[in-house]
């Protein structure tokens, strides 16, 4: 084969093989972004969990009822019921959700709440709720129906 | 020289170049991945934490026939990749102020989970007036 060709043949390949490393170091980095975004859609979804199951603790220690405040770094929606609470919310156009269920005593009771704070009351006889924190702005202007 | 050996000389620098910096970002990304996970980790202590302290309240014989259990799925669901290690010790304070300790109950895992472990701490005074501290440590297997 003429040596020209061979040179053109060459740096095609080269080329073509950067290329490759290229979009392949692309793909990881995309699964990578994703496993970071699951990563902390758990941990506010396990943040929630821990904050329901130390509240509870709590409560059936002290025989009292008990409040706990989360605040998230961003909006969710928490859906509580049973002894399983999901979150959903959304990053750059995704909607993501998590699920962390309680196997023991605790016993939540069925809420639905959008919000980045949230407070967690438990009550002595092992039930929890999830509500949505009232913020300063809401308590300086309180709503006021019919 | 020949266009193709430049060509060639040219790659291997690129090679070289972008495995140095995908190794640096990849290393970079792992140190903050496990601090995405850390909050997790401290989350799911808290949770078998409470979990203990729910089930055995404050009743010393239910603590005193309580054996620490190791599996996460005990506890909370999804556990995977999550591995734990309990220690419960009963202190029993006198009039004195003198602190005595009663017991210690642990449940090792299966392999040491090292200085990475996050920890919770939490505690319960008992019926007969001992108390138990528990904790907790949690680490991504």
């Amino acid at each position: 084969m003429d040596r020209p060709v061979i040179s053109i043949i060459l740096i095609a390949s080269l080329l073509a093989t950067g290329s490759g490393f290229a979009s392949a170091s692309a793909a990881f980095w995309e699964r990578a972004c994703a496993a970071g975004v699951d990563a902390v859609i758990n941990g506010i979804a396990f943040e929630i969990a821990a904050g329901v199951a130390e509240a509870a603790a709590e409560a059936v220690k002290g025989g009292t009822a008990v409040k706990l405040k989360v605040i998230l770094p961003e909006e969710a929606l928490v859906v509580s019921s049973g002894t399983s609470l999901t979150v959903f919310a959304t990053f750059n156009g995704r909607l993501l959700n998590a699920s962390v269920a309680l196997v023991g005593e605790i016993e939540l009771q069925p809420s639905r709440v959008r919000s980045s704070f949230f407070t967690i009351t438990a009550f002595p006889n092992g039930t929890a709720k999830v509500t949505a924190q009232e913020t300063a702005e809401d308590l300086s202007n309180p709503k006021v129906w019919g | 020289m020949d266009q193709a050996f430049e060509a060639a000389i040219a790659f291997a620098i690129f090679v070289a170049a972008f495995s140095a910096s995908q190794y640096t970002a990849i290393t970079v990304y792992e140190s903050s991945l496990k601090g995405l996970y850390e909050p997790k980790l401290e989350s799911a202590a808290c949770i078998v934490a409470s979990e203990i302290l729910l089930q055995n309240g404050k009743s010393s014989e239910k603590w005193s026939s309580w054996e620490p259990i190791c599996q996460p799925g005990n506890y909370f669901s999804p556990h995977s990749g999550v591995e734990l290690e309990i220690k419960a010790t009963c202190y029993s304070i006198d009039p004195s102020g003198a602190v005595t300790k009663l017991w210690i109950k642990h449940g090792p895992p299966l392999a040491p989970l090292g200085r990475h472990a996050q920890k919770y701490v939490s505690g319960a005074v008992l019926d007969d007036g001992t108390f138990v501290r528990l904790e907790v440590y949690a680490k991504d297997g």
